[in-house]
């Protein structure tokens, strides 16, 4: 079982400076902290570091957390801050590909087109409002089930299915008003 | 019963294209148990005590500095004249050069603290409403806070989002990716602070437009909440930008007239001690028109509703 409360005992346990507790905080949220860097980064390797970089940062100040139940929504946002920072420090606006720039004779363009696809899709989310984000990247990054989104958040499941289609449709504007602009 | 217009998006042929888009660009899956172990194995390191020769030499080193630091202001103190007043340290950089009328206008003495955060934003793009720079709310930033770029350039803030800005630009043109840092804004950098240390998310209180935290059990008691469930409005924000190209939209708590100071004792009825039950007690995603808060306003019970 995973449930809420099951991660509060961890919780409780960590702040107690349980290594062992943590441990088991860490992997059971290390891919929605990496989830939330990658919706920054857009590149992996950077995002596994900036998910270890979060957790550092939520032992450091795991005393400060008063309410267990706010855990996740504190994870994602430090590792969302954590992930702009590296951003702002490394002086790059977004890592464009991910994947090499080779082309080959069977598909020349499509790594340009994925690329470009990619990129607007990243900056799209970078727009929306951080619950909607939040909500948007467990369902379809994570692939967590509505009940499983709901134990982690406090929320519940309908709230958060109204979180994922206003988000959704939210990215669709915005999508469609980068298209309008970068056609003007 | 569900009256969100948006519900149900998900189903549609939009909704469907975008969850494929999202389902394509998924990052690949990361190894949760390694990271883990990286995490764990970097947690050691951290702690693992610095050479007993370094230890020794800081042991020593601190109360010497700590001796010297005291001879050096007993001196300072002894040789001031008797009648001479200190006068008021100026600030060392002015908190805000002209604050807007809806700023905090009390004097603020400027300290130096590496606990607050520096206020860090960048120009994301610029259109016919103004130049978007990317902090707004939750780094601290309120409408009148400036910022300076390079070569004296200036930016003020115009309008406020919980992510983004909205500013005016002066001295110059500025162009997406030029960074800005914040003149020293005391009250902006206590406030990024209070966001980073807040256990809930305070994104949400953003959105609905309210700061508040829990009555202290003593002010409750005077009030006569006997249970000291109440919480304190500590601060409102009158409209917010939620859309970089639109205009700043009125928040729910300013149209419900919320307002700092007032004590907040029922929200729909139902008692509330902290901000997580704030938070669920609104239930973000309900219709605002549904909405009816109890406070306690002067000493007087106020309902607001927007009924």
């Amino acid at each position: 079982m995973t449930g809420a409360t099951d991660d509060e005992a961890l919780i409780r346990l960590a702040q107690q400076g349980d290594h062992e507790a943590f441990g088991h905080l860490v992997e059971r949220y290390y891919r929605a902290a990496y989830a939330s860097a990658y919706g920054v980064l857009g590149n992996s390797s950077d995002a596994e570091e900036i998910a270890q970089e979060t957790f550092v940062q939520v032992f450091q100040k795991l005393d400060r957390l008063r309410e267990p139940g706010a855990f996740t929504s504190w994870v994602w946002r430090i590792a969302r801050d954590t992930a702009l920072k590296h951003i702002r420090k490394h002086k790059r606006i977004r890592p464009v590909a991910e994947t090499p720039e080779v082309e080959s004779e069977d598909r020349p363009h499509t790594p340009l087109i994925a690329d470009e696809e990619k990129e607007q899709l990243l900056a799209a989310l970078g727009e929306i409002p951080e619950d909607m984000r939040e909500a948007l990247l467990m369902r379809y990054w994570e692939e967590l089930e509505y009940e499983e989104m709901a134990n982690r958040t406090g929320v519940s499941a309908a709230a958060l299915y109204q979180r994922v289609c206003r988000g959704l449709k939210r990215l669709r504007e915005i999508i469609e008003s980068q298209s309008k602009d970068a056609i003007a | 019963m569900n009256n969100d217009p948006d519900s149900g998006f998900d189903q549609t042929p939009e909704g469907r294209e975008l969850i494929a888009l999202l389902a394509k660009h998924a990052p690949p899956q990361p190894d949760s148990r390694a990271g883990a172990q990286a995490v764990m194995a970097r947690l050691r390191a951290a702690e693992t005590p610095a050479p007993r020769g370094r230890l020794f030499t800081m042991r020593w080193l601190v109360p010497l500095v700590g001796a010297a630091a005291a001879v050096a202001i007993a001196f300072v103190v002894l040789s001031t004249p008797p009648n001479q007043t200190t006068p008021n340290t100026p600030p060392l950089v002015s908190d805000k050069d002209d604050p807007a009328p809806d700023t905090d206008r009390r004097a603020v003495v400027i300290r130096h603290d590496r606990a607050w955060p520096e206020i860090v934003g960048t120009v994301r793009n610029e259109n016919a409403e103004g130049v978007t720079i990317d902090a707004g709310l939750k780094d601290g930033l309120r409408v009148g806070d400036t910022l300076d770029g390079p070569q004296n350039t200036r930016v003020r803030v115009i309008a406020v989002g919980v992510f983004e800005s909205r500013v005016s630009v002066s001295g110059g043109t500025l162009v997406p990716g030029t960074e800005l840092r914040a003149r020293v804004t005391t009250d902006a950098q206590k406030r990024a602070a209070q966001f980073a240390d807040f256990g809930g998310d305070p994104g949400a209180f953003y959105q609905f437009g309210a700061l508040v935290s829990a009555l202290p059990l003593s002010e409750a008691r005077m009030l006569g909440i006997s249970d000291g469930a109440a919480l304190r409005v500590d601060e409102t924000i009158p409209a917010l930008l939620k859309d970089a190209g639109g205009a700043p939209q009125s928040t729910i708590a300013a149209q419900l007239d919320l307002r700092t100071g007032d004590v907040i004792v029922e929200v729909n009825g139902t008692n509330v001690r902290n901000e997580n039950e704030f938070a669920k007690a609104l239930g973000w995603s309900l219709d605002p028109r549904m909405l009816s808060i109890r406070v306690l306003r002067n000493g007087k019970q106020v309902d607001l509703t927007l009924r």
